[in-house]
């Protein structure tokens, strides 16, 4: 296997000596040699079972040493793996095996009998993690000495690493059904070489992985300390997050990753700016806008600690651009520039760059890291995939540096009152409210609104903030017509798999409100939910 | 009825387990696939009417098994 030819998944695992440590979970520790032997071992499995390259093998697991083994062995051996969201439902688990094909579905134990009925009835063939585990040569019961010849005679096949596919990511669907995006052998290196770069990662560097592995910014944790001989602490869930703290410290970890609202409640409902955690280098936020406010606290907190605020898409493998951390306090709420290996372009109109600090466009993004398109989907991916570019759907402003600073998302706009509104404004308004952990602003139709802005705020444990309070506050803040009409105060936000509020949810329970309340004229009604 | 056995009536009907599944002082989120931070949600509405008690968030922040649970009733006062 030439080097250019080669599996991305031989590359990740390539670095580090046997006895270096690779994967940790509570007690477990997995190291590199045994970790390249489990992956070996079930690659072949896979292979001498009829997966042939290309075949779609799905993965459903939380972040336990069974998902990293499984997500490795499908693309080790040629097929294309599918990860799936913990938390689908019938309905969209079928979805999914439907549209991409799927073959095999490697299932956590935890899983398995709630997946059994849904892959017979799609007719994927299930394999089970206590079938795996255990057996005389570890995953798939294949005798050790066949396992060589298995993947020699594997890496004697062509692979072309720009066009053959190594993973499908499922998009969040924040805003509409979720969209598999196909990613390439090429895509996941080149996107690991750029983050690994800036971020100066090392085989010290150790990641609190809390973030699922099915989402695109999970997985990219676990490629970048593979690929940099690092290692990565798994935390199954975020579900109790003074626990979530116990393991960054307890195993060292010199990073921790997370979307907005994995620092907002850090922040807000744990001892996280309190406590102290010596090995601990620098923190990485993407996944949507960190409230400015919520930024300010975060570095007061952690002063020793680099803050990185980054960008991204499933569509760019994960990551499209970073702030450098020393570039907080003159670019504040930038999103930095493009990677090394990716253009990126704010494009009015027309296709023309736009004004510096004057006009509004789109991200452009070209480079080895745009992925390939969405799986059986040829309207979208002509929508979004133009020329080899990826058109991201985000607004943006650019200023005479270079730095860019996202407005919204293209269809996050609201219009109340025919006025063009960034649902972000008004949810970093109401962010700046001590008691506020985080907010999510949606638009419903409205007779007089035209689109009359609905406010969603969890707050904090103990506040006894009221939805009047957060409007007078939006009030002394921002425009009358970006003052929400409605406040209610609940006890979580809805959200997909990756993390990001599912705003489809909100607007719907929000006209379910509207329904049961004055149309147009009800005001901070707020939502019955758990007293404070 | 022990305070377990409501424990569990109260699992089974928040997750709509069947009748034989298995809910005892060692059961965590890792057994149960329903438990995720949505259920546990219904789960704490479930023991609070079950229990006719309020938690605090603190409180909720900290029922991670069974066991933990057992603890912070027994702390309320509940027989177990």
């Amino acid at each position: 296997m030439s080097d250019a030819a080669r599996n991305v998944a031989v590359w990740l695992l390539e670095p580090g000596a046997d006895a270096d440590p690779a994967i940790l979970h509570r007690d477990v520790a997995i190291t590199r040699g045994e970790l390249r032997r489990r992956v070996d071992a079930l690659a072949a499995a896979l292979r001498a079972s009829g997966v042939a390259r290309g075949d779609r093998v799905g993965v459903l697991s939380e972040n336990v040493p069974f998902a990293v083994v499984s997500y490795l062995a499908a693309i080790r051996s040629g097929a294309c793996v599918v990860p799936l969201a913990t938390d689908l439902d019938e309905r969209g688990f079928r979805d999914a095996a439907s549209t991409t094909g799927l073959r095999r579905l490697l299932v956590q134990e935890k899983y398995a009998s709630r997946a059994l009925g849904w892959a017979r009835a799609e007719g994927v063939a299930l394999w089970p993690e206590r079938e795996l585990e255990g057996a005389p040569a570890a995953e798939g019961r294949i005798p050790e000495a066949r396992i060589h010849g298995i993947l020699a005679a594997l890496d004697e096949e062509p692979l072309d690493p720009r066009t053959a596919l190594a993973a499908i990511m499922f998009t969040s669907g924040s805003t509409g059904r979720p969209k598999g995006v196909m990613v390439s052998h090429r895509n996941i290196e080149a996107n690991t070489r750029d983050i690994a770069d800036y971020l100066a990662l090392g085989p010290r560097d150790r990641v609190l992985a809390v973030l699922p592995l099915y989402y695109c910014f999970g997985a990219s944790l676990l490629h970048t300390h593979l690929r940099c001989g690092g290692s990565i602490a798994l935390a199954s869930s975020f579900m109790f997050p003074e626990k979530v703290l116990d393991e960054l410290e307890l195993r060292g970890c010199t990073g921790l990753a997370g979307v907005p609202s994995t620092y907002q409640i850090l922040l807000r409902s744990t001892r996280f700016a309190r406590r102290r955690f010596p090995a601990l280098r620098w923190l990485q936020q993407a996944g949507g806008k960190l409230p400015d406010a919520f930024v300010r606290e975060l570095r007061a907190a952690h002063p020793g600690v680099a803050l990185y605020c980054m960008y991204g898409q499933t569509e760019a493998t994960a990551r499209l651009s970073y702030l450098p951390p020393e570039r907080l306090d003159d670019k504040p709420g930038s999103i930095g520039r493009g990677l090394s290996g990716t253009r990126l372009e704010v494009l009015a109109e027309g296709g023309r760059p736009v004004a510096p600090e004057e006009e509004t466009g789109e991200i452009v993004a070209s480079g080895d890291n745009v992925c390939l398109g969405y799986w059986n989907d040829p309207e979208e991916t002509a929508r979004f995939f133009r020329d080899g570019k990826l058109h991201t759907g985000d607004l943006a402003r650019v200023d005479r540096d270079g730095f860019i600073y996202i407005v919204d998302r293209a269809r996050s706009f609201l219009k109340p009152m025919g006025n063009r509104v960034s649902a972000r404004e008004i949810e970093e308004a109401l962010a700046e409210l001590p008691d506020v952990i985080e907010a999510a602003v949606v638009g419903v139709p409205d007779e007089v609104w035209g689109e009359a802005v609905h406010a969603f705020v969890v707050s904090r444990p103990g506040s006894v903030l009221d939805p009047e309070q957060a409007r007078d506050h939006c009030a002394r803040r921002l425009a009358n017509y970006k003052v929400p009409q409605r406040v209610s105060i609940v006890d979580a936000l809805p959200r997909g798999g990756s993390g990001k509020v599912a705003r489809e949810r909100l607007r719907e329970r929000a006209l379910d409100e509207r329904t049961e309340g004055a149309p147009g004229r009800a005001q901070g009604v707020e939502q019955p939910g758990r007293p404070h | 009825m022990t305070a377990l056995e409501r424990v569990a009536q109260v699992f089974r009907r928040t997750f709509s387990l069947a009748a034989g599944r298995k809910v005892d002082a060692e059961t965590t989120p890792d057994h149960v696939p329903e438990w995720d931070s949505i259920g546990h949600m219904n789960l704490v509405s479930g023991l609070e009417k079950e229990f006719g008690l309020r938690f605090e968030v603190d409180e909720i922040m900290e029922m991670s098994s069974v066991a933990k649970i057992l603890e912070l009733l027994a702390k309320r006062g509940v027989n177990v």
